[in-house]
């Protein structure tokens, strides 16, 4: 079952989603625009399919890929209705940085 | 109707009369709000008359309420001679306080005169439901409904600033002792798995179970360190409500609100709430000796405490309110020795001569046009007659003198005190009553003189003032009459006579253990005629001035009292100003300064390591997921802790 | 290609077996009958009747589901669908009855509210329906795909919503804050449910138990699962310290759309949370109760003592339904005891609270609903100045609804308080409890400072309208806070509430 011999099981694919993962949540917490949020965001979302289908991979079960497939759909339903948010806000008022998002407070 | 229905429409009236008035009351003509509101209450008090004559007592239990595994709250009131006796003082002097409110709040508009009549039958309905109470539930509900009122009717003027503070000062001190009831209440019901009085007291009271015999599973092993701590969580309520030291610094400040409030809530009714709690809970304190000893040392020291401030007060309402926690102390110091009903006697009696000197302090007010500065009166004898006669009534009585009520009470709560034997405690809370009648003498003397003898002040706000309208004075002249007369049902204090109110209410509160002797009698005289004599020298030092005044004598004194032992400052700076930081500038914005040095701090480390990363400009969606991934930290360190332990 | 599967999987389906899932499912599937018909409609028929037939649409649609999931409850055959991936249970009916209750609530209360503001009701119905059916799906869950799906479909429908006053910058701050913290959660939990799925090699909860039960030794992939799960969800159920989205996104958004989120998501999350951790994980109860006490000591605080200073009723409510949150979590936590009448007892409170919290919240919401003008909401404490004099009826129903959140009896919210806090206590967290009653002490104060302003005076003396729909949601709120308090209540805890829930645990 191992694909491209013995040294390259599981775990990088799982280390490599972790990784992935963590570098779209910095990603979230240091950029500014709020595009470039929403994207990292998808990142994050990206690096649960990986882990998914290598669990899927590892176990031997289908329904890791069943799940990766709907978590697709579900992130591209999210980035649109994420874009079409943020681009009615950039028409009412230039909103490049995500800290100009900050009338409601307290 | 069988006494079920009766106690049942005692404490509904009221509570109609509030819906009443809460839903149609400001559109309805005045004469509406003006029957609705007092009537309520006086038909409460004539049904609470049916059953004191039926001699009513009985557990009445409607239906089962609350049903919850161990946890079972019938809807059951207690109807027994403690209960019925305050409500009658309840709905009597309520009654007659609502309707001097008549006259006195007249000058308000439709619909603050309505919201007035709701707030007071809301408050009456509370302290009934309060009395009447047969489980900790209901005692609880009623205990916090009466704060509850109570804050709305201080702030009842909330144009003021002064007026909305003093309400939030009065909620946050309730607030504490509501926590204390509720904790006390939890630790009784886990020890005795019940929630009502009746088997509480009943698991209390049977004999003790015996080493060896196997009897814990049909009676809890009595465990006298949480009886202690029920006790004494209770006891921070019964504090509270009644501005006990150390939470009594609402209390004066509650007399923003309109004089009939201070003279129904803050004199009458709500602070002795906490006595008839100790009154009620007897049979706990009469094991938690802890406890008990605690309420008369707290109820003796409060009376000198409170009383010493009086002597300095310039505001008449402010005077009576110190009187007041100081006559409570009283109350507290006669529960706290184990002398119930005479506490009780006392608690009527004030309610009586109280009632009558805030109301008669309304009606001065009222006529200097709302002045309350005492230095600015003077010389009202002759012009306000009918008051200043019925306010040296209610002086006297609370100075302590022959014939009047304040006599027999007080002096039978020392005569009790002096007389408990073999109990060298009671003889220091007796010792330190006695030098409070004194100063009780010294200070309602100064009140009087001050008002109403020598010549007006150049200050005074009206030339010629206007007698009150005999709405306003009727009540004032009938609680003038129960002071002069109301002593005879129980002359105790002079070893001979009736004792009406101790008969009456020994069924409940347990009789007397003790009795007093001549040396009883003769202290009580002494105390008359000394306390009497230094309401005399208060002549010659506020109006003859012909003594050289204390306060210049000893001017480091005049300024603690003046500053109240300095209470409100050292709250200040140990709890208000913390508070306030926190609330202020933390609470508010916890989102911003505390979660923006955290950002700035972990940008500096950053900075220094990878310099790139700048999160030294924070924007709030980034501190919320900042805030989000410590949040997810502190989460997973402590699942591994859990889970490697 | 190696065949992933080692057995071969039937894939033979046949009508009556299609036929049996699909009744499980009835409610949802009623609902998205009526969702995919609200969309036609909306397209077809003219502009200026399109709103009200909308809502006419979802009026039926709601109704009928409320009706499907009542006659399941009392005649259907109730057990698992789709070879587990859902389910039509106790549990999950009684959510979907809430849920549809609550899509009239707001139907009702939303409808004069956009008329008046002047927004395009069609779609505002359309999107409240697909968030309905979305926390339906997410009650229904059996499996972790499911349940994550029935999360995304709720959550997008309300970043949309939440933006509804496009032009007011503060209801676009509103969705995009919700969008970006909430897609950002979203993936908390996915990588959560991705490690649970590594860890025990299968999706469907009940199976995951088993697994669990079987494997004594904890796997730190499940552990971390837990955490990444736990924190997701307490972001959904808006516990501190993950909560800082509520008061902006609540405030933002317009009302009717805050006051359906306060009350569906919550309970939705709660859902979810009980039936992933109490039914998926009951085995590692101890672990996730260590996280859900911390979460619901902070929020209780943090919540109570946040909403003080506050005076937007909007941001003052959101603060309490974080305090709230952190009382219901009481219950959760006693859900995950092994004594089964704890766990029981414990579940049955989260229901039961859940069920008034949404009439007593909801209720209060509408009543502010009905203060928007044309322009924007009223929402400032002092716009609730003189409610007294300008609808008495709406001033004692506010008072109702307050009295009841701060918990004081005879309202039902005492009872629920009751019943969460006596199930924390044998469950034994009492020192969770005890910050839980001083806390709500504490809380007393803020929900009443809202009803001074409803009883003092005020220079405006002009009527209120009401419209006879929003009228009715808030009598009927009103209503059942009041009445659910008395005698009945031990009666509908006992009985009602021990079915739903009685499958639950190790």
């Amino acid at each position: 079952m191992s694909i491209g011999g013995s040294q390259l099981d599981a775990s990088w694919f799982l280390l490599l989603g972790a990784v992935l993962f963590t570098l779209g949540a910095i990603g979230v917490l240091v950029r500014r625009n709020p595009l470039v949020i929403l994207i990292c965001i998808e990142l994050m979302l990206n690096a649960v399919n990986l882990t998914l289908i290598t669990f899927s991979r590892q176990l031997q079960n289908p329904e890791g890929q069943l799940f990766a497939l709907m978590v697709m759909t579900v992130a591209a339903a999210e980035a649109v209705v994420g874009l079409a948010i943020l681009v009615e806000i950039f028409r009412v008022r230039d909103a490049e940085d995500i800290d100009d998002l900050s009338e409601l407070k307290g | 109707m069988n006494t079920g229905q009766l106690a049942l429409l005692v404490l509904l009236l009221p509570a109609a009369g509030a819906i009443v008035l809460a839903g149609r009351g400001w559109r309805l003509p005045r004469i509406w709000t003006k029957l609705v509101g007092p009537g309520v209450v006086w038909a409460s008090f004539v049904v609470t008359l049916v059953l004191f004559i039926n001699q009513a007592s009985e557990d009445v239990t409607y239906f089962t309420w609350i049903k919850s595994g161990s946890f079972v709250v019938p809807f059951n009131l207690l109807i027994d001679n403690l209960s019925i006796f305050m409500c009658l003082v309840i709905t009597g002097v309520g009654a007659l306080i609502v309707t001097y409110a008549v006259g006195y709040m007249a000058p308000e508009n439709d619909a603050s005169y309505a919201r007035f009549f709701t707030y007071m039958d809301v408050f009456i309905f509370s302290m009934l439901l309060l009395v009447l109470a047969g489980n900790f539930v209901f005692l609880i509900v009623g205990w916090a409904l009466v704060g509850l009122s109570s804050y709305l009717l201080i702030g009842f003027w909330y144009q003021r600033r002064s007026a909305v503070l003093a309400a939030r000062k009065a909620f946050v001190m309730n607030v504490i002792g509501d926590v204390g009831m509720i904790l006390g209440a939890f630790v009784l019901f886990t020890t005795y798995h019940s929630v009502t009085f009746a088997q509480v007291f009943q698991s209390l009271t049977s004999a003790p179970c015996l080493p060896g015999n196997f009897c814990a599973d049909i009676r809890p092993i009595h465990d006298s360190s949480s009886l202690e701590l029920a006790a004494f969580l209770l006891l921070v309520g019964a504090v509270a409500k009644s501005a006990q030291l150390p939470l009594h610094t609402w209390l004066p400040d509650a007399m923003e609100g309109p004089t009939p409030v201070s003279a129904l809530i803050h004199a009458a009714t709500m602070v002795t709430a906490g006595v008839y709690l100790v009154g009620r809970m007897h049979p706990i304190y009469d094991v938690a000796v802890y406890a008990h000893a605690a309420v008369a040392i707290i109820g003796a020291v409060t009376a000198l405490f409170a009383a010493s401030i009086a002597i300095v007060q310039t505001d008449i309402k402010r005077v009576l309110a110190y009187s007041t926690m100081s006559q409570i102390g009283y109350m507290f110091l006669a529960v706290g020795v184990g002398a119930y009903s005479a506490a009780f006697f006392h608690l009527m009696a004030h309610a009586f001569f109280k009632a009558l000197l805030f109301m008669a302090a309304g009606n001065v007010i009222h006529a200097m046009h709302d002045e309350q500065d005492m230095r600015k009166y003077g010389g009202l004898f002759r012009q306000l007659p009918r008051t200043s006669w019925s306010f040296l009534i209610g002086s006297l009585s609370l100075v302590g003198v022959i014939p009047f009520i304040g006599f027999f009470s007080k002096e039978q709560i020392l005569g009790a005190a002096f007389s408990k034997p073999d109990d060298t405690l009671s003889l220091i809370v007796w010792g330190i009553g006695f030098v409070t009648a004194l100063i009780t003498g010294f200070y309602t003397g100064r009140m009087w003189w001050m008002s109403f003898a020598g010549k007006p002040s150049p200050q005074r706000p009206v030339e010629h003032p206007h007698e009150a309208p005999p709405v306003m004075l009727i009540p004032v002249m009938v609680l003038a009459v129960l002071a002069t007369v109301g002593g005879v049902i129980q002359t105790r204090a002079l070893g001979f006579g009736p004792q009406a109110v101790s008969d009456f209410l020994d069924t409940v509160v347990g009789k007397q253990a003790w009795q007093g002797g001549i040396a009883d009698v003769v202290l009580s005289l002494v105390t008359m005629i000394l306390a009497g004599l230094l309401f005399l020298a208060a002549y010659r030092f506020y109006v003859e001035r012909t003594w050289k005044a204390w306060s210049t004598r000893f001017p480091w004194l005049q300024t603690l009292l003046e500053r109240k032992y300095y209470f409100d400052e050292a709250y200040n700076f140990a709890f208000v100003r913390p508070m306030d930081a926190i609330a202020e500038g933390g609470l508010t914005h916890v989102e911003q300064p505390l979660i923006d040095g955290v950002v700035v701090g972990t940008g500096l480390v950053t900075e220094a390591g990878a310099g790139s990363l700048s999160l030294t400009q924070s924007g709030y969606f980034r501190n919320y997921v900042l805030v989000f991934l410590a949040g997810a930290c502190i989460a997973a360190i402590l699942i591994l802790v859990r889970a490697s332990s | 290609m190696m065949p992933l599967a080692a057995t071969a999987v039937d894939l033979t389906y046949s009508w009556s077996q299609a036929l049996a899932d699909l009744s499980q499912i009835a409610p949802i599937a009623t609902l998205t009958l009526f969702l995919l018909f609200a969309i036609v409609v909306d397209l077809a028929l003219p502009k200026s009747r399109r709103g009200d037939a909308v809502a006419m649409v979802a009026a039926v649609g709601y109704v009928l589901s409320l009706a499907t999931a009542f006659y399941r409850w009392n005649y259907g055959d109730n057990g698992p669908a789709y070879q587990g991936y859902a389910t039509g249970d106790k549990f999950s009916l009684f959510f979907e009855m809430l849920f549809a209750v609550l899509g009239i609530l707001t139907l009702a209360v939303s409808h004069s509210y956009l008329k008046r503001r002047r927004f395009v009701a069609g779609e505002f119905h359309v999107l409240i329906l697909a968030a309905v059916i979305g926390m339906m799906v997410l009650a229904s869950a059996t499996s972790l795909v499911t349940a994550f799906l029935g999360l995304e479909l709720l959550s997008i429908s309300l970043y949309i919503v939440c933006g509804y006053a496009r032009g007011e910058t503060k209801s676009q701050e509103s969705a995009a804050k919700y969008l970006l913290v909430g897609g950002f959660a979203s993936a908390f939990v996915l990588y959560g449910m991705a490690l649970v799925y590594g860890g025990t090699g299968t999706t469907l909860i009940p199976d995951i138990a088993k697994t669990l039960q079987a494997s004594s030794s904890s796997n730190p992939l499940i552990l971390l699962g837990i955490v990444l799960m736990g924190v997701g969800f307490a972001f959904k159920i808006s516990a501190a310290p993950f909560h800082m989205w509520t008061p902006d996104v609540y405030q933002g958004a317009p009302i009717p759309v805050t006051a359906f989120m306060s009350v569906g998501t919550k309970a939705a999350g709660f859902a979810m949370v009980i039936r992933i951790f109490a039914g998926g994980l009951p085995h590692l109860a101890p672990e996730w109760q260590v996280l859900l006490a911390f979460v619901a000591a902070t929020s209780m605080i943090v919540g109570n003592l946040m909403a003080i200073v506050q005076s937007s009723l909007k941001r003052l409510l959101a603060y309490s339904g974080v305090a709230q949150a952190g009382y219901v979590l009481i219950g959760v936590i006693a859900g995950g005891q092994a004594d089964p009448a704890v766990r029981a007892a414990g579940l049955a409170s989260v229901l039961f609270y859940l069920f008034v919290y949404m009439f007593m919240n909801f209720g209060a919401f509408a009543v502010v609903t009905a203060l928007a003008g044309p322009e924007g909401d009223r929402d400032r404490l002092s716009d609730l100045e003189g409610l007294y004099r300008r609808s008495p009826l709406m001033a004692i129903l506010m008072t109702v609804f307050m009295l009841s959140l701060a918990g004081f009896p005879p309202f039902v919210g005492f009872f629920g308080k009751l019943f969460l806090f006596t199930a924390g206590v044998s469950a034994g967290y009492t020192w969770l409890v005890v910050v839980a009653v001083v806390m709500s002490v504490v809380s007393v104060y803020y929900y009443v400072r809202v009803l001074i302003p409803v009883w003092s005076s005020s220079v405006r003396t002009d009527k209120l309208e009401w419209s006879v729909s929003s009228t009715m949601a808030i009598v009927l709120s009103g209503a059942l806070s009041l009445v659910l308090g008395l005698y009945p209540t031990t009666v509908l805890i006992a009985s009602t509430l021990g079915v739903p829930i009685s499958f639950f645990g190790p």
